[in-house]
């Protein structure tokens, strides 16, 4: 079930959020955590993400500077998810779209739009709508183009959001670099520690040959 | 506003001589026809004397001038406005010499003081120089005895001038920087500078907020910042506000609670936006003591939340029959597109209840609702997920059918329970997540499931002293702990009780007490009845469309020395000093109690009162008001400036609290005793020389109705030692606890007109002189000047109009003349007219003027921007020496003359004395 959604501007600002979202302890923790997550967003953040945050995944969708964030359950699956804040981002741009982006923007100053988060949020819990994402764009929600980080990690050790996919065209080249580097220093390491009892040995048949092979 | 005097109490007498200025009263009082000669242009007296204090004192460079502004105009300085009165009052001069009416003498409306409170508190400023102690309020005695009737004009002046030194505000001159009294006033508008003197004066130091004046929010004008910079002081975190004093060269400010140096945002000089740089002075929170700041995203926990109603309703036999489901249902239907919606977020659900619970589930977008009942009220649960709470707007029609065929489900009922505590619980856990209003209305007693009540029996304590706890105690700590998950969730609950029988409202109304509501009690009422209709159909229509402000906090600061000790009203004390409203109605206000704790070394000393509420638009908002008000260590300067009506809003908090914790017969020895410390301490300290034989009863000018406001407080329905249902006492106990000033004097203090001799101009709009010198009559109903409470001045031909805040009397006297009965009611027999609760037959201006006038006068007494009470009407037909026998036996008509009569609250009833008697026992009192 997707517990709450919340719509940020990129400076913090807040835009909306749901109203009617059970008040337990733990959600209201899970909301403290966004707004934390919500400084951790940068330009170079990746935009679209899954935050895995104890029993609850923290799901964000960034599109013309403006976040989108669901709470949902850990089960609830990613792909209706993300089709859901895709559903919503494209509602809220096309009717509050440019009013937001405005500097006179007030902090939930569009609060109306609850009545279409609650309507969707309805839809999307309804079993059937699994049926229909068939209609709904799945390669937005593809599983292994969607990051997926742990919440520790991110707030607390310093982990970010960056985008990875540089890293991960050059982690082919950079391994088979180590992979010789690491052979090579495998080799020296053996040979730093064979050579003293090389050497002994040497010696010793020496002294050997010296004294009775003469 | 018409018929409001603006001019602070304009005194007969210079200081320090009564005696001299005694007999100049009495001729006035006696000779009548001398005031048509003593209508001299309104001498300089009040403002005008500080102003003119000021003056000499520019001028002569020294020395206070004189308080005697020459003028030995000891009568009346009049204006015309009081000409017609003098002149209707005259023909009446019984023959039997009986002193006529003309308390309100001294006051002269002046004319400059009509620009309202700005003149009074701006016109100090920029005259005298700026290091010279500025002489503050006048000290003027009356006498008491000397003095009846009490004028009751006193009752609608402002409080006394704030005289604030030059340069007290950071914009100079400015009108608006000190606050409004109908939002935020002190009992004493000079502040002693030690606790000593505080307790030497016996007068009590608190503060009375009331954050909203109207209903609607349109129609009050407050102004807002232009954008979310708010600036606060970094130590005490008051808000900055017009009384603040930059400091290096304007670079940074000043608080004037904690005189800490603080910066100034860069928003108040530099526009971001558009790049242009602006003025800071310009901004509203530096001109006007009361501002709305918009709040930024760190004063939200959450997201705004929107306007959300439960209306739980009783459908239970008693509701039923006596027609209070169809009327409430029907109310409700017609007032969905009042409810504030602006974001067409707004959120309803019923729950109907017996002994069952009974839940209506919308289908989104379908027409029609199930009805789903639950039995089990132990447990209360909420039968499905979703669908019970849905939006107003989507659902309109929805709603509409469910409100029309409401009744319909429950016409044939039997059931006579009604469990209020299970359907609370329901309630509770429908809108816990958000936060809203349960409304309830009830026409029985809760008698099954949690928090049942049984009835007390008022027989066996009625009149003893454990009268109180026996009966007006909660009898059920469900309501109260009740009230604390409430708060936690933001949940306001406002009962509405019908009932004929016994309902405890003393019980009940814990709970809105605690969660920031109201309850509202009608007694007996019936649909039978159209005004009862009428009645509370209106009153529920304006309780839901007011634009209530959600999930608030009150939060009120003093310059350091002073600490809120003690808050009064409907809300929850959560901190120290903190009040959580839930929601926060518009038609309250609150009272808090301060203490010094340290001596006040300063001229001038500071309060600021700031509500964060969320509007119910969406919006974050602080409402701030701030109020100066000087300091001195004279005992004389802080009798000048003490406000009589402020004082006694205090006190009736205080006796309310004394008669629940101990008695009513000490809440009311309570009452008495503060008016003789009051009196005792005047005589000690502040009469000039102990004159032996100097009547007891000296007190200060702008103090003289305070022994009339408590000695009618001691007479008024919640404290009076009759036999009272304790439904009715612990209704109009809590009525008291919660009224706005003007609301608690009227109810304390009922108004009374007397309408067979109003002035021609009474009834009519007020006639205005447009620019071209044409007379036009736009504007306000004209009302009649009210007369005093006591039948000592009625004539027995006259017609009165007895106005007491919840009803309206309208009282023929039995000789009235026939022809005033037939313009009024259409018929020539007296004892034809439709008595008890009713209304006027409505004629127009042409057929009958006067009956057109007194209508347009009921309309005009009975509207009201703040307050959404609807007075009904009821006709008395006074006693007279022939009227037939029948009509004096007809018990109903001589309980409708006792009630009318009880509200004349200065003349002897069955138990209590007169304020003449009053005062002659006072004397004895004092002399102590």
């Amino acid at each position: 079930m997707i517990q709450s959604t919340l719509i940020y501007r990129y400076d913090a600002l807040p835009l909306c959020g749901s109203v009617d979202d059970d008040n337990t302890p733990g959600l209201m923790d899970q909301k403290k955590k966004c707004k934390l997550l919500i400084t951790r967003i940068t330009p170079n953040s990746e935009p679209q993400a899954t935050i895995e945050s104890g029993e609850f995944n923290i799901h964000y969708l960034i599109v013309s500077s403006i976040i989108y964030i669901c709470i949902c359950e850990r089960t609830y699956p990613r792909k209706l998810a993300f089709s859901y804040l895709t559903e919503i981002s494209n509602e809220f741009r096309n009717s509050h779209g440019q009013e937001a982006l405005a500097a006179t923007a007030r902090p939930f100053g569009f609060s109306s739009f609850d009545n279409f988060l609650h309507k969707t949020k309805k839809i999307y819990q309804d079993q059937r709508a699994q049926s229909n994402l068939d209609k709904l764009n799945t390669e937005l929600a593809d599983v292994k183009k969607v990051m997926t980080k742990n919440i520790e990690d991110l707030l607390y050790r310093g982990d970010s959001l960056d985008k990875m996919s540089d890293l991960s065209s050059s982690l082919k080249s950079d391994s088979l670099k180590y992979r010789k580097r690491a052979q090579r220093i495998n080799f020296e390491a053996m040979l730093r520690q064979y050579i003293p009892v090389v050497g002994v040995s040497l010696v010793f048949l020496f002294i050997i040959w010296y004294m009775f092979l003469r | 506003m018409s018929g409001r005097r603006r001019a602070y109490p304009q005194p007969q007498y210079a200081a320090g001589q009564p005696a001299a200025m005694a007999s100049p009263q009495m001729n006035q009082f006696q000779q009548p026809q001398q005031q048509q000669q003593q209508y001299d242009p309104p001498a300089a007296y009040g403002i005008d004397q500080a102003q003119q204090q000021f003056q000499q004192m520019n001028i002569g460079g020294g020395g206070a001038a004189a308080p005697g502004i020459q003028s030995p105009n000891s009568g009346a300085a009049q204006v015309n406005q009081f000409q017609y009165q003098q002149q209707y009052q005259q023909p009446q001069q019984s023959p039997a010499g009986q002193t006529p009416q003309l308390g309100y003498d001294p006051y002269g409306a002046q004319p400059q003081a009509s620009t309202g409170y700005g003149s009074a508190y701006g016109s100090v400023g920029g005259q005298a120089g700026g290091s010279a102690a500025i002489p503050l309020n006048q000290l003027y005695t009356t006498d008491l005895s000397r003095e009846l009737p009490p004028p009751i004009s006193d009752l609608s002046l402002p409080p006394p001038p704030l005289v604030l030194p030059a340069n007290s505000t950071v914009i100079p001159n400015s009108e608006t920087a000190n606050a409004n009294p109908d939002y935020f006033r002190t009992t004493l508008n000079v502040v002693p500078t030690n606790s000593g003197l505080l307790k030497k004066s016996k007068l009590p130091l608190a503060l009375i907020v009331k954050p909203y004046n109207a209903l609607k929010i349109d129609v009050e004008n407050i102004p807002v910042t232009c954008d979310t910079t708010i600036s606060r002081c970094r130590r005490c975190r008051g808000y900055i506000n017009p009384f603040i004093t930059f400091a290096e060269n304007g670079r940074r400010w000043r608080c004037n609670f904690c005189n800490l140096l603080n910066d100034i945002p860069a928003a108040f000089e530099y526009d971001e936006i558009s790049g242009t740089s602006k003025n800071k002075y310009d901004r509203v929170e530096l001109n006007h003591s009361v501002v709305e700041f918009i709040a930024p995203k760190e004063y939200m926990a959450r997201a705004p939340q929107p306007v959300v109603y439960t209306f739980i309703i009783d459908v239970s036999v008693h509701a039923v029959q006596s027609g209070l489901t169809g009327t409430i249902t029907r109310t409700i239907l017609e007032s969905l597109d009042r409810i504030p919606n602006q974001n067409k977020t707004a959120k309803v659900a019923f729950i109907g209840v017996d002994s069952n619970l009974h839940y209506f589930r919308f289908n989104e977008g379908l027409d029609g609702t199930e009805l789903m009942i639950v039995s089990d009220i132990e447990e209360p649960f909420l039968p499905s997920p979703s669908g019970l709470l849905v939006n107003l707007d989507e659902n309109r029609q929805a709603i509409e059918k469910l409100l029309l065929d409401f009744p319909t489900y429950f016409e044939d009922t039997a059931n006579q329970g009604f469990a209020l505590g299970p359907a609370l619980k329901a309630g509770h856990k429908m809108i816990s997540n958000i936060g809203g209003k349960l409304v309830c209305f009830g026409a029985t007693l809760p008698n099954i499931g949690e928090g049942k009540l049984s009835v007390r029996d008022e027989v066996g304590v009625s009149g003893k002293a454990k009268e109180a706890k026996a009966l007006l105690t909660a009898a059920d700590s469900f309501y109260k702990s009740f009230a604390v998950t409430c708060n936690s969730c933001q949940i306001t609950v406002d009962l509405f009780l019908t009932s004929s029988a016994y309902q405890d409202v003393a019980t009940l109304s814990n709970l809105p007490r605690f969660t920031a509501g109201q309850t509202h009690f009608y007694p007996a009422w019936t649909s039978a009845k159209f005004e009862d209709v009428t009645k509370l159909s209106k009153e529920v229509g304006d309780h839901l469309s007011q634009d209530i402000a959600l999930e608030a906090v009150l939060r009120v600061r003093g310059s350091t020395g002073v600490r809120m000790t003690s808050f009064y009203g409907n809300f929850f004390n959560r901190s120290s000093d903190l009040c959580s409203f839930p929601t926060f109605p518009r038609d309250q206000s609150y009272c808090i109690e301060m203490s010094i704790e340290e001596n006040l070394t300063k001229p001038v000393i500071y309060f600021q009162a700031a509500v964060l509420h969320s509007t119910c638009f969406g919006e974050r908002r602080i409402r701030v008001m701030n109020l100066a008000v000087p300091t001195s260590p004279r005992l004389n300067d802080v009798y000048a400036s003490a406000d009589q009506l402020a004082i006694t809003n205090y006190y009736t908090h205080k006796a309310i609290e004394k008669a629940l914790s101990s008695s009513l017969p000490e809440a009311r020895e309570y009452l008495i005793s503060r008016v003789v410390d009051v009196l005792n301490v005047y005589k000690k300290e502040l009469v000039a020389g102990n004159v032996s034989g100097a009547s007891p009863l000296q007190i200060s000018t702008n103090l003289r109705m305070l022994p009339l406001l408590l000695f009618t407080l001691t007479k008024h329905l919640g404290f009076r030692a009759d036999r009272v249902p304790s439904d009715h006492r612990a209704a109009a106990l809590n009525n008291l606890g919660s009224l706005p000033i003007p609301e608690l004097i009227k109810s304390i203090y009922p108004s009374v007109y007397s309408l067979h001799n109003m002035p021609d101009e009474a009834g009519l709009p007020e006639v205005i002189t447009t620019e071209d010198g044409q007379e036009q009559a736009v504007g306000d109903i004209v009302l009649p000047d009210p007369i005093n409470d006591s039948k000592a001045s009625w004539e027995n031909y006259g017609l009165y109009l007895i106005d007491n805040g919840a009803e309206l009397f309208l009282w023929v006297s039995g000789n009235v003349v026939p022809g005033l009965v037939q313009d009024l009611f259409g018929t020539d027999n007296l004892y034809a007219i439709p008595t008890g609760k009713t209304e006027l037959p409505e004629f127009s201006f042409e057929e009958s003027e006067f009956n057109f006038r007194v209508r347009a006068i009921l309309n005009k007494i009975r509207d009201n921007k703040d307050s959404i009470v609807w007075k009904n009407l009821y006709v008395v037909v006074g006693g007279s020496s022939n009227e037939p026998i029948e009509i004096s036996q007809q018990r109903d008509l001589m309980a409708l003359r006792m009630w009318a009569s009880s509200c004349l609250v200065e003349d002897k009833s069955a138990t209590e004395p007169s304020y003449r008697d009053f005062l002659t026992s006072l004397k004895t009192k004092v002399s102590q």
